[in-house]
């Protein structure tokens, strides 16, 4: 089964989520903190993470640049899902976290979902 | 009076001198005053594209007050247009300070001014976007592309230059990012999306535009609903 890992410091929003993923099928592991998703990571590998921005110690860009670095997980495919929408903080995470999208949050349902299946099928690929 | 519209990108290679150009074709065909410009000041290509004498005047020999604006403008396959120099020596020493100058004189004279931004955010580049009242954003569907668009897009909206939409070049790849996500990330609308096509680089070799060679072509079509679009006529 698909497993997606969610990731934010809210438990309501970890809740909405997760409840929207499963009603699609999909397994959900959830982590409050960056610390904690880092904690997961070690010990398991889901196929898409969705990634909270701020949250108190590692904040979101910190989580995904450590994901980035680390060869044996640096290939899962991590989405912002931040309230921070401004050009500036997309590109932060697109290309100075490298992170594979950005979604604004509230989230639409439909669009979320949507967004969830393109990226588990085809992620946008980097230039070598 | 006129209205500017730049045609921007946040990288070279997606084909933005050649939609500039190819719209500058259709809106006059479309019986739209129109000249197009070419203000890509380090590369410019809209003699290669128009297939027009290297000697040509041009936007450079303005800029450098060596000819009046109005006598450097061509008419080339219907459309006017201001093409850009290409000599190391005009390259080296323009300064786009006098571009604005340029812009309102031909936007006294003609209905639309179409821009060809140089890519990126250099000092040429933001000089250009923020002389023109508008600007369309040029992309491809890839990663890149699209992040180096939302810089573009940032600074167009720091210096109030009104984003009228973005049109998605050089689709068709396996990995291609679909454009509904591309809009939602960019909250701007896509106006077009437009296939890659052989034809459009058969056209550049041959220095005869595809709108021109090709009107039925794929690229000519959409090319000529992007123009519709932006006289409002659809």
């Amino acid at each position: 089964m698909t497993k997606i890992l969610v990731v934010d410091d809210e438990m309501d929003i970890r809740f909405v989520i997760g409840k929207m993923l499963e009603r699609e099928g999909y397994e959900t592991v959830e982590a409050d903190s960056g610390e904690q998703a880092l904690e997961v990571l070690s010990k398991s590998s889901p196929d898409l993470i969705l990634l909270d921005v701020m949250m108190p110690g590692l904040d979101g860009y910190e989580t995904c640049l450590e994901i980035k670095s680390q060869e044996t997980i640096k290939h899962i495919p991590v989405v912002m899902l931040t309230a921070k929408t401004a050009e500036s903080d997309k590109i932060k995470a697109l290309e100075e976290c490298g992170a594979q999208w950005h979604i604004s949050k509230p989230i639409d349902r439909k669009k979320f979902i949507e967004t969830v299946k393109w990226l588990l099928t085809s992620p946008p690929r980097r230039e070598e | 009076m006129g209205v500017s519209v730049c045609l921007a990108s946040g990288k070279d290679g997606v084909g933005r001198s050649t939609i500039t150009v190819n719209l500058g074709i259709a809106l006059s065909k479309l019986g739209i005053s129109t000249v197009v410009v070419d203000g890509d000041i380090e590369g410019a290509s809209f003699g290669l594209i128009l297939g027009v004498d290297p000697d040509t005047p041009s936007l450079h020999d303005c800029l450098a007050g060596k000819i009046a604006c109005e006598d450097a403008i061509i008419e080339a396959f219907g459309v006017n247009a201001l093409v850009g120099g290409i000599t190391i020596e005009q390259i080296v020493d323009v300064s786009v300070d006098g571009f604005s100058d340029i812009l309102d004189g031909l936007i006294e004279s003609f209905d639309i001014v179409l821009v060809d931004s140089p890519a990126g955010l250099g000092t040429d580049a933001v000089t250009i976007l923020s002389s023109c009242q508008s600007v369309i954003l040029v992309l491809t569907p890839d990663i890149n592309s699209v992040t180096n668009t939302l810089k573009t897009l940032a600074v167009a909206k720091k210096v109030g230059t009104a984003v009228l939409g973005g049109i998605i070049n050089r689709t068709g790849g396996q990995y291609d990012i679909p454009s509904d996500k591309i809009e939602d990330l960019l909250k701007v609308k896509i106006i077009s999306e437009i296939a890659e096509d052989e034809l459009v680089r058969q056209s550049l070799q041959e220095g005869v535009p595809i709108y021109a060679e090709n009107p039925d072509s794929g690229f000519s079509k959409k090319i000529t609903d992007i123009a519709s679009k932006l006289i409002g006529g659809s």
